[in-house]
């Protein structure tokens, strides 16, 4: 937030709260009577804070706090004088900012701050001249002010501690991805470098033997660059291209591109026709091809793999079951989170990229799993117009 | 047929990683076998002798630890070295704890492995053989984590089918075994087998007589290691390279 704002926002809580002219003049005229208790109440703030564990922590040095006392210092010293400008508000907005730096829970600040405020009202009260008259008026600005001040802490520590939490969201996102990443970029990076090793110091090494390990070379780095493109794609997906498509083709096509391994039996009970559906062909092969391979990689020991499609209620469906190990029930919120994996190989994107494709042609995935059963994945995606028009 | 040739086992699902150890150990000469998942690592184990087994940790199916620890119970003096993207990884941690010799991180420095593979290879060949199962492995994992490779025999016949397949560079026997052949018997079998492995007795019975100590340097006998053995003093002992035409030490 900058000075400009700041004074606005801060402008529209004195006008909310009835702040005035006045309330000024009368705050600055008891700075004199109560000058003189300042120190006293200074240091009662900071041994209130001191009083508990969790706060006493953050402040680990005396000079520290010798320092915070002196900005407390000034602190009343502009609370009575003012003026109320944006240099004023700025020193306010620092302390909020300051306690989620050090790790001061507001709780403590504004507990302390409570104090001093009754400090600060009872040294006006004990010193004030019978001959001003009512003393009332005079504590009820002081309260305001305080509110005020108390207001704008409290803003700016919500709002550094949001920052810092997304701060550290992103530093964890970022820590998982590396991970991912680092896993599925060595094992390719693994057999370049020591097809190079062998390239370079083999004793006996025939023309066959070096073409052998040059198309290793060229599949790894293929695959590292197929790494690359997955993730970048997952970040920012590229727009699906909308044409009338037929389901049963894209199934297909996703068939060919991943052949079930042997062990595993393929039954496919496909319709010849079915409605289209308006979709991407490429990206919806690319959700058939996740479902195929997942069902194939969840069936180690082997078993069936079983295509069905239908269409009903204006959706068409297909489902893709297998009968392989099954997905563990409190794994099953969390599948089509980006990253989350619980396969040796693969960084976790392939639901996360299906969810996404079919959020953006008003499809659905839905699943049931059994441990050691199997799962069926079933994607419902609405017969003629997809979604919104691109 | 003792096999002299050094043989390591490859375990990683990724094929042209194993097929590059493979190419680049083989033209070392050492022998070689492939596994790309834990159970063929199993199998391969059970059918043929590997002096090393390199792991990979993250595979479909059993992962790398797992199968160590398998390996530990079926060829205990296997060494293995973990081959692995994780290296840093908890998983890696595990591996060193339950006595893997080493781990060498992906992409593999070469020389790095065959360093981590010789180093392992001049270790050393330890043969145990006492019919207590605890104090077997006890004894493996005080010998493996100074570096010993260390194989169990349970009895004579174990015993003479380990002295009959691998050369050791030390025996450590308790005369007391269970079945129809006794210590004796494994005495005169590594004298057959393994004339020049330093023979070690292990014993709960303390007799320093003159006749007991002469009948056992005849036996071809270096030292005695008296249960509860002292670990520092075993380990001493074990670490010296000398051979029998020593006095018989008291452990």
């Amino acid at each position: 937030m900058n000075r400009e704002q700041l004074l606005g926002r801060y402008r529209e809580l004195q006008d909310y709260v009835g702040w005035s002219d006045e309330d000024a003049g009368r705050v600055r005229r008891v700075k004199p009577l109560i000058e003189s208790h300042i120190p006293a109440l200074v240091d009662d703030f900071y041994a209130e804070i001191k009083r508990h564990p969790d706060a006493n922590k953050v402040f680990v040095a005396d000079a520290q706090v010798a320092r915070l006392k002196v900005s407390l210092k000034i602190w009343i010293d502009q609370l009575f004088a003012g003026p109320y400008d944006s240099d004023y508000l700025l020193r306010r907005w620092q302390v909020g900012r300051r306690h989620v730096e050090v790790g001061l829970d507001h709780i403590y600040a504004a507990a302390a701050l409570s104090r001093l405020r009754q400090g600060l009202i009872s040294a006006v009260r004990e010193n004030w001249p019978p001959e001003w008259g009512d003393v009332s008026q005079t504590t009820d600005s002081l309260r305001t002010l305080i509110d005020l001040d108390l207001a704008i802490i409290e803003d700016s520590y919500a709002l550094a501690y949001q920052e810092r939490l997304q701060r550290g969201e992103r530093l964890a996102a970022i820590g998982q991805i590396a991970g991912g990443v680092a896993h599925e970029l060595r094992n390719p990076l693994n057999v370049v470098k020591t097809s190079a090793y062998f390239l370079l110091n083999a004793k006996s090494l025939s023309p066959e033997r070096v073409r052998e390990h040059l198309n290793r070379i060229n599949r790894q780095v293929n695959h590292a660059n197929d790494v690359i493109t997955a993730l970048s794609s997952f970040a920012k997906p590229p727009a699906p291209q909308l044409n009338s498509v037929s389901v049963i083709e894209c199934v297909k096509g996703a068939l060919e591109r991943y052949p079930p391994p042997q062990g595993i039996q393929l039954v496919c009970d496909l319709p010849d026709t079915l409605p289209q559906v308006n979709a991407d062909a490429t990206q919806l092969g690319i959700v058939f091809g996740n479902l195929i391979r997942n069902a194939c990689d969840a069936m180690p020991a082997g078993g069936t793999l079983t295509l069905t499609a239908a269409s009903s209620d204006g959706m068409v469906e297909v489902r893709v079951m297998d009968t392989g190990t099954g997905i563990e029930p409190e794994n099953l919120a969390k599948i089509t989170e980006p990253l989350f994996s619980t396969k040796a190989k693969g960084m976790g994107l392939g639901l996360a990229i299906t969810h996404a494709i079919l959020t953006k042609i008003s499809g659905k995935l839905q699943v049931t799993s059994q441990k050691e059963q199997g799962s069926t994945f079933s994607v419902r995606i609405p017969v003629g117009s997809g979604a919104s028009e691109s | 047929m003792k096999d002299a040739v050094r043989s390591v086992l490859i375990v990683d699902d990724e094929v042209d990683a194993c097929e590059n150890l493979r190419d680049i150990l083989v033209d070392l000469g050492y022998r070689t076998g492939i596994a790309r998942n834990g159970l063929e690592a199993i199998q391969e184990l059970r059918r043929a002798d590997y002096d090393i087994a390199l792991l990979d940790l993250k595979m479909p199916g059993l992962d790398g630890v797992s199968v160590y620890r398998e390996i530990k119970r079926l060829r205990p003096e296997t060494a293995a070295i973990v081959v692995s993207a994780f290296a840093g990884s908890e998983l890696a941690e595990t591996a060193l704890e339950e006595g893997a010799a080493g781990v060498v991180p992906k992409p593999v420095d070469v020389p790095q492995l065959l360093t981590a593979i010789a180093t392992s290879l001049a270790q050393p060949l330890v043969l145990v053989v006492d019919d207590d199962p605890d104090f077997c492995r006890n004894l493996w994992q005080i010998l493996n984590g100074k570096g010993f490779r260390v194989a169990l025999a349970h009895d004579a016949e174990e015993a003479h089918r380990r002295l009959a397949a691998k050369s050791f560079d030390i025996v450590l026997i308790d005369l007391r075994l269970r079945g129809s052949q006794t210590g004796e018997d494994v005495l005169r079998i590594v004298a057959e087998t393994n004339p020049n492995a330093r023979r070690v007795l292990v014993t709960g019975f303390r007799d320093s007589s003159v006749e007991t100590i002469r009948s056992l340097v005849d036996r071809g006998i270096d030292a005695v290691c008296y249960k509860p053995i002292d670990v520092e003093n075993l380990l001493n002992m074990l670490s010296r390279r000398s051979n029998s035409s020593d006095p018989v030490n008291d452990v």
